[in-house]
């Protein structure tokens, strides 16, 4: 069940990521770059999630798993602090 | 070490969460736009399962609780895309 | 030209990379005469552009837009140098724009997206129909 559920969540962070970087591409609209990121970010960690609960369980992957989504954060918050404006 | 390390991570990551919901908010206000304020509460809930999770001092999330909020939060923001793609026809 | 709705090239420019009518104005000055340098002095007196300030960051918009390029002289001088064919069809395009729509250019320009509207149309997966 949970690992559905992590698919789930995996498959709609890339939606999102997809829908952005494909924006950012038309529009120009840097927002979209770094949120696009984020997204992936989202993806990458839902993905260790899945690996680390179900394919190398005896491996605690806790720390790996959070890097991206942290460094996707980061860039989310640098993208809505610095190009929010026109 | 590595508990104290995903605490601290985890923490970083639930604060991340929660000021990207408030510029979502910041957005939904501005624009109007309904995927704002739905984004905004997705990233809420995934700072609260963060929360949540170190309050227990758990750090596997293998447990109903934990992946409700997950499942929570992007049915959110799934809706949101349906929504703003149906309101705009 | 039909319409009040300008070319989806045009459309595009100005969603990348215009976001004044003095960015337009200095893009199309340049335009007009490719080859030549300009200081932005000349530039700031033809167009009766009377800040010094928003000239200077009009120049450094368009030349991150990759739009126009300036030579290391001193003082600094610009000339029209689309980075490829298709940013110098759009141009052409605005041109001719400026001349025959100049309402609808200006009131586009205006109506531009913020990044946050931009956000959420990106989520759209069916364009409008005028794009």
């Amino acid at each position: 069940m949970a690992t559905i559920v992590y698919v789930l969540c995996a498959l709609t962070s890339l939606a999102c990521a997809v829908l952005l970087l494909r924006g950012y591409r038309q529009s120009g609209a840097r927002l979209l770059l770094w949120s696009g990121l984020f997204f992936v970010g989202l993806f990458l960690n839902n993905v260790l999630l899945i690996v680390d609960l179900r394919v190398v369980p005896q491996v605690n992957l806790a720390v790996i798993r959070l890097v991206p989504a942290l460094i996707g954060v980061v860039l989310l918050l640098y993208g809505m602090i610095w190009e929010s404006e026109r | 070490m590595r508990v104290t390390m995903v605490l601290f991570l985890g923490g970083m990551l639930a604060m991340g969460y929660l000021i990207a919901g408030v510029f979502f908010l910041r957005y939904w206000r501005r624009t109007r736009e309904r995927l704002f304020a739905s984004f905004a509460i997705a990233l809420f809930i995934l700072a609260l399962q963060r929360v949540l999770l170190a309050a227990n001092f758990a750090i596997i999330e293998d447990n109903t609780w934990y992946y409700g909020l997950r499942l929570l939060a992007f049915v959110l923001i799934l809706w949101a895309i349906v929504d703003k793609n149906r309101a705009d026809r | 030209m039909a319409d009040n709705v300008l070319p989806a090239e045009v459309r595009q420019l100005i969603a990348r990379h215009l976001a004044t009518m003095e960015q337009v104005d200095v893009l199309l000055l340049l335009a007009r005469s490719p080859e030549q340098w300009r200081s932005g002095e000349e530039i700031r007196t033809a167009l009766r552009i009377d800040e010094t300030g928003v000239a200077g960051r009009t120049f450094d918009e368009l030349r991150a837009a990759g739009l126009i390029e300036a030579d290391g002289g001193s003082p600094t001088r610009y000339r029209y140098a689309p980075a490829n064919a298709r940013d110098k069809a759009a141009v052409d395009l605005l041109a001719l724009a400026y001349n025959e729509r100049p309402v609808t250019l200006v009131r586009a320009i205006y109506a531009r997206p913020t990044p946050a509207q931009s956000f959420a149309d990106a989520f759209r997966l069916r364009k409008k129909a005028d794009e």
